[in-house]
């Protein structure tokens, strides 16, 4: 690895790669990227919020991919830098502002009537308060269930946890959802 | 309402844990605890099928792109600069510094201003005055002998005091007790003039020498029996 440039605009250390890593970069960037904004979006629920974590993500892993190459390795990574940037980002929001539009994210919703997306976004922002609110190991085990479509061995790969750890984290996480979403329940008609 | 004893066994079963033979023979013969487990296991059902759908979002197809033009440029997204706790760092630590130097200045407690020999208060910078950055001009200001000092006398200085002096302001700055300027001026006129002569300065030893304390003299004490029946009488009709 070259570095070719110093502290300059911006408070850059810009970093060039060797053609083959440059290669193998390129290669995580297609296959990872969504992943990295989809951890990010878990946290921050904002579409171009997520997606600048993803390149701030990216941009530190370039820095430092020599050390992180391997496929597995650069993905558990990936997901646990981008996950502790987003929740350093939004910590920094709510200092800021409590900005009331945070729930209000267009995910196919563009269906629904206006009183079912109201609806719609009212129960999004309950779960999404729900899960922000567990402890963060459980919130990330959630969440990855969530992205990886139940696939709990590949939860443990981006983990680099025994998968035993990742089933129990899961289900003190249901448990604990279940105990605050119950009123919800209690209410709303199974979708 | 749930039976408040099963509740945990509830929400452990809702989660997918096992349910204990108690716990199966409980939701046999009770309809509120197989409520409440519904209603807990919907609850689960809403949060993961809302989670799912809100993570199954795509990144705009620019993204890569994105990603790999801040890579070449090196650039960090606004708000995200590897080195944005440089700033607040920066402040922190001026902010130290200025407390520090407050704390000394108050420590020292306030103090009289004494007079300079130039005739303003060492409190009053000395740029103030109109004539302060001249220092040889200021001597037509000075008043009675003090006129009389030559040009050259700081450079009859001792060289420790020239190098001090190298700077005009400081060169005319000299501080002396209130009430005492233009005593010390005549002084270093007549020095300067040779109408002192320096050895004459010198102070005798004044100190007196060191004698044997005198003995004191005590006279012995006598002890004598106290007649007890005048100090009775004398408290009978005293008190």
């Amino acid at each position: 690895m070259v570095l070719d440039g110093t502290i300059a605009a911006g408070w850059v250390r810009k970093v060039s790669l060797d053609p083959a890593l440059e290669r193998e970069f390129e290669e995580r960037l297609r296959d990872s990227s969504t992943l990295a904004f989809r951890v990010a979006l878990s946290v921050l629920r904002r579409r171009e919020d997520a997606e600048d974590v993803a390149q701030e993500a990216f941009l530190r892993a370039h820095r430092s991919f020599a050390s992180i190459r391997d496929r597995e390795r650069f993905r558990a990574w990936l997901v646990r830098t981008a996950f502790r940037i987003a929740l350093d980002r939004i910590r920094g929001e709510k200092r800021r502002a409590r900005r009331e539009d945070a729930v209000a994210i267009a995910v196919r919703d563009h269906e629904d009537s206006a009183e079912d997306h109201a609806a719609r976004g009212e129960l999004r922002a309950r779960v999404a308060e729900a899960v922000a609110a567990l402890p963060e190991k459980l919130r990330l085990v959630t969440v990855l269930v969530a992205i990886e479509e139940q696939d709990l061995a590949s939860v443990a790969r981006l983990l680099e946890l025994p998968e035993g750890t990742v089933k129990s984290r899961l289900h003190r996480a249901r448990k604990e959802l279940a105990e605050r979403l119950r009123w919800l329940a209690s209410d709303t008609k199974a979708r | 309402m749930a039976c408040k004893r099963y509740q945990g066994a509830l929400s452990d079963l809702a989660a997918g844990g096992p349910a204990s033979a108690e716990v199966e023979a409980h939701l046999h013969s009770c309809e509120a605890c197989r409520a409440e487990l519904r209603v807990l296991s919907r609850a689960i059902a809403v949060a993961e099928t809302e989670l799912r759908e809100l993570l199954s979002a795509e990144p705009s197809s620019a993204l890569p792109a994105r990603i790999r033009q801040a890579v070449l440029e090196g650039n960090a997204p606004d708000g995200a600069s590897p080195l944005a706790w440089l700033l607040p760092a920066a402040a922190v630590g001026l902010a130290a510094l200025a407390a520090f130097a407050i704390f000394r200045s108050l420590d020292k407690g306030p103090r009289p201003a004494p007079q300079t020999a130039a005739g303003h208060s060492a409190s009053e910078p000395p740029s103030a005055t109109a004539s302060a950055p001249e220092v040889r001009p200021r001597e037509t200001q000075l008043p009675g002998a003090a006129r009389d000092i030559p040009h050259n006398f700081l450079h009859d200085l001792p060289r420790t005091s020239r190098s001090r002096a190298a700077s005009p302001l400081i060169e005319a700055e000299v501080l002396v007790p209130a009430g005492e300027r233009e005593a010390l001026l005549r002084f270093v006129a007549d020095l300067q003039q040779r109408q002192v002569e320096p050895r004459s300065l010198l102070v005798a030893d004044v100190t007196p020498p060191l004698t044997e304390p005198r003995g004191i003299e005590i006279p012995s004490l006598e002890i004598s029996a106290v007649d007890s029946t005048l100090l009775d009488a004398s408290g009978a009709s005293g008190l």
